[in-house]
């Protein structure tokens, strides 16, 4: 048996270059004509939760990292509004029932606008813990879907942190889906991706079976999973460090003994630092943008502003996220930093995300209704 | 493997690398250009997954060659054998310091080779942070690789100029997931001789798509069963099930990563040796470690097993413990490992004494087919029982072979 088996893998089949290249070109046009079928099959599977009448390109992270796909190119109808933001824009809402569910903030603004008679589509580019660079993938992507206004939200853990300029299972996410629009752009992307990366990449324009690797990978492990008990047992088991991603481990080994200890720690504002060329770059390409567009930092939670030093490197970084957009910005980007925008402790349900609209919807219409109204007026 | 690390990125890194490594290594022609495409692109695959990761291996290997000058200085007798031996436990020092001490050199190690890429360069820091993978990935076989290399020079068996130290150490193909292949397997002296060949080319196309079949389709539909082993308190359907679907699980990741590698060498017109040559179907435990992993079996049998006297009768069963231990420690080093190498090494040492005897299982079967059979199924029904001691600490061990036999309660 070992004979016969032996003789499959050391025996070569029709050893001519001739062979070699009529397979390589079988090879070729089966994974052509697989892609074909699979760009031609509904999406199925890995829908976003968030999906909904009001929103598009919304990416649910948490389920589709795995699958570098970019956000989904759905055709937003033209005078939308572009919302760049990372989870702060999840929020664990009790509806008047009682019942707990996903919204998302620019859905709740955008309806709110609607019910006031300004019809508003937003489309929204999430992805889970967006890091600088992603925010820059986005801004670009957004802008050549010809929005009417783009408002982006940089978050105040990744703006600045020296560890994360992008998180690794986003890049990969997003970074093969999106071709960044600018040459300068292209060198750092080109910095960030792996070579693997670029093949699939490459590969992903001609065909999608590469790329849909991922995809089934993660649909097939969740199923053998599904009726794996071990598995959650196994969840609860701590990792350890070799298991840990990139900013866990960048956190328990920065010698920090506190949390804003870290943050302080990882925070740097140095002009040279990627991040703040990153953040630059982002000014930059809003202010070079034919349409109104506004950066906000979403606010952290108040009680956990009260932990040591924690005020201060948040104040800090808000003041140079505004120094940047006013210096850069060129008089065409807002910088909202509104009163009503910094809702109160028991809002949240973290250090960010939120279980309490209060008065955040009613605020962001407001601000949202006047950029569009001003980029109007300023036919921009 | 770990956070970052998976077959899946790994095999397009690999693949890209040498989708770009191949043209260049065949125009080039002269032996020193096309070292240096295998050094380069060994580089980039490894700062791939992590730069820091590039920069130690680049360190481990660039230090061999001054250090075996620095011991050509040492007079011969006792002082160069001390020197020798000193030079083999720095080679064998992180891979022994990452098995003892886990996480407590694990972080540590990035964390330096962090700050010295932040120091070097903050944009390469910042880029460098980004990458999840913190496991120093094929350490294990640069070690034995590196080990092997300092043994056949101190032994006069060759004496390879640096840049073929680095050619060897970082050759991409091996880099990451091994097989631990020697040094004359790269005949780095006819490399500039290599000409592309179509056979070449048909037979690394075969091995390159059954390595995929194993890995992403065998290995990836048996994956479960490790989280089912080592979580077997939770387990639903009968333990030996998940344990025999993990054997396979084992087999088909480690062989498929092995004929990547194979495959993909031979891209550059080398001929690796095999690795696993069908082990779950051999008659007998010795069989089985001839052909399971046999770049680790080769290692110990060329440095343990002959030197330790396992040709010599009288100390022929010495050798065969010290040849397991080697092996199983490479794993790791645990305690799990160290009962693992015993009890490899007691059934070999039964079986030498059997073979001694003239004893045979076609004694008690006469049906020659059948004595076959029995013998490939009590080898691997033997081996089965050993793999839960690569995955199981050893303070579970008893509750596991306990559930195994259905003694718990």
């Amino acid at each position: 048996m070992i004979r016969l088996l032996d003789r499959w893998h050391t025996e070569p089949l029709w050893p001519s270059w001739s062979s070699l290249i009529r397979v390589l070109l079988l090879a070729g046009l089966l994974t052509a004509a697989g892609g074909s079928v699979l760009s031609n099959l509904p999406d199925t599977g890995l829908v976003s939760m968030f999906d909904s009448r009001l929103s598009a390109n919304a990416s649910m992270a948490s389920v589709e990292r795995a699958r570098p796909v970019g956000f989904r190119d759905v055709a937003a109808p033209p005078g939308h509004v572009a919302w760049i933001a990372g989870s702060s824009i999840n929020m664990r809402l009790t509806d008047q029932r009682g019942r707990v569910g996903w919204r998302l903030l620019p859905d709740i603004v955008a309806s709110r606008l609607n019910r006031t008679g300004m019809e508003t589509h937003v489309s929204i580019y999430l992805l889970q813990a967006a890091a600088l660079y992603e925010t820059l993938l986005a801004v670009e992507h957004a802008r050549s879907g010809d929005p009417a206004a783009i408002v982006v939200a940089v978050n105040p853990w990744w703006v600045f942190n020296t560890h994360a300029i992008s998180r690794w299972e986003n890049l990969r996410a997003i970074g093969l889906g999106l071709v960044p629009r600018e040459v300068g752009t292209l060198g750092l992307h080109l910095a960030q991706m792996r070579p693997g990366q670029l093949v699939d990449f490459g590969l992903g324009r001609i065909s999608g079976m590469p790329i849909a690797g991922y995809a089934l990978n993660l649909k097939a492990q969740t199923a053998l999973n599904r009726w794996n008990p071990a598995v959650r047992q196994e969840r609860k088991v701590p990792k350890p460090i070799e298991q840990m991603t990139g900013p866990d481990f960048w956190r328990a080994y920065s010698g920090a003994e506190t949390t804003s200890e870290y943050f302080a720690m990882a925070t740097s504002m140095d002009e040279d630092q990627l991040n703040h060329r990153i953040l630059r770059r982002i000014v930059k390409s809003l202010a070079a943008f034919d349409g109104p567009a506004a950066v906000y930092v979403p606010p952290l939670n108040p009680a956990y502003l009260r932990k040591e030093g924690i005020a201060e490197i948040a104040a800090d970084i808000g003041d140079e996220v505004e120094r940047v957009v006013a210096v850069h910005g060129d008089g065409m980007v807002r910088f909202w930093d509104h009163p009503g925008l910094h809702p109160p402790a028991g809002a949240y349900r973290d250090h960010l995300h939120l279980k309490d609209k209060g008065r955040l919807d009613r605020t962001f219409a407001i601000l949202v209704k006047r950029l569009v109204l001003e980029g109007n007026e300023e036919g921009r | 493997m770990s956070g970052g690390f998976d077959a899946t990125s790994y095999f397009y890194d690999l693949f890209a690398v040498v989708l770009i490594a191949i043209p260049a290594f065949y125009l080039c022609r002269g032996a020193l250009a096309r070292k240096l495409v295998w050094i380069l692109s060994g580089v980039v695959l490894i700062a791939a997954i992590a730069p820091r990761l590039a920069f130690f291996y680049l360190l481990y290997w660039m230090l061999i060659p001054p250090v075996w000058s620095l011991l050509d200085r040492v007079p011969q007798g006792l002082a160069r054998r001390v020197a020798f031996f000193s030079h083999l436990i720095a080679l064998l020092a992180p891979m022994v310091a990452w098995k003892l001490l886990g996480d407590a050199f694990v972080g540590p190690l990035n964390k330096g080779l962090a700050d010295v890429l932040w120091a070097f360069s903050p944009t390469l820091g910042q880029l460098d942070a980004i990458r999840d993978v913190f496991i120093p990935v094929g350490l294990s076989f640069a070690t034995f690789r590196a080990l092997d290399l300092a043994i056949q020079r101190y032994l006069g068996l060759l004496d390879p100029p640096a840049v073929d130290v680095l050619a060897y150490g970082l050759f991409p193909c091996v880099l990451v997931t091994g097989p631990i292949c020697q040094f004359k397997e790269l005949d780095l002296t006819g490399i500039a001789r290599t000409r592309a060949d179509a056979e070449d080319f048909s037979i690394a196309l075969q091995r390159i798509v059954l390595g995929l079949v194993k890995l992403f389709i065998l290995a990836k539909l048996l994956a479960p069963s490790v989280v089912m082993v080592t979580q077997f308190e939770a387990l639903e359907v009968p333990l030996i099930l998940a344990l025999v679907a993990f054997a396979w699980y084992f087999y088909f990741n480690f062989s498929g990563y092995a004929d990547l590698a194979i495959g993909f060498a031979r891209l550059f017109g080398v001929r690796l040796e095999e690795n696993f040559h069908y082990p779950y179907l051999q008659r007998n435990l010795q069989l089985f470690w001839a052909n399971w992993h046999m770049s680790l079996t080769r290692f110990a049998q060329r440095n343990v097993f002959v030197p330790a006297g396992g040709m010599r009768a009288r100390t022929q069963y010495r050798a065969v413990v010290a040849t397991m231990m080697t092996i199983a420690l490479w794993h790791d080093l645990s305690l799990s490992l160290v009962i693992f190498g015993i009890y490899h090494s007691l059934g070999l040492i039964v079986l030498r004494l059997l073979g001694n005897r003239k004893w045979s299982l076609s004694r008690l079967i006469r049906n020659e087919t059948l004595a076959r059979t029995t013998a490939t199924g009590i080898t691997f029904v033997y081996v089965l029982m050993s793999f839960p001691l690569l995955v199981i600490s050893t303070d579970r061990l008893a509750a596991f072979y306990s559930s195994l036999f259905g003694w718990s309660a």
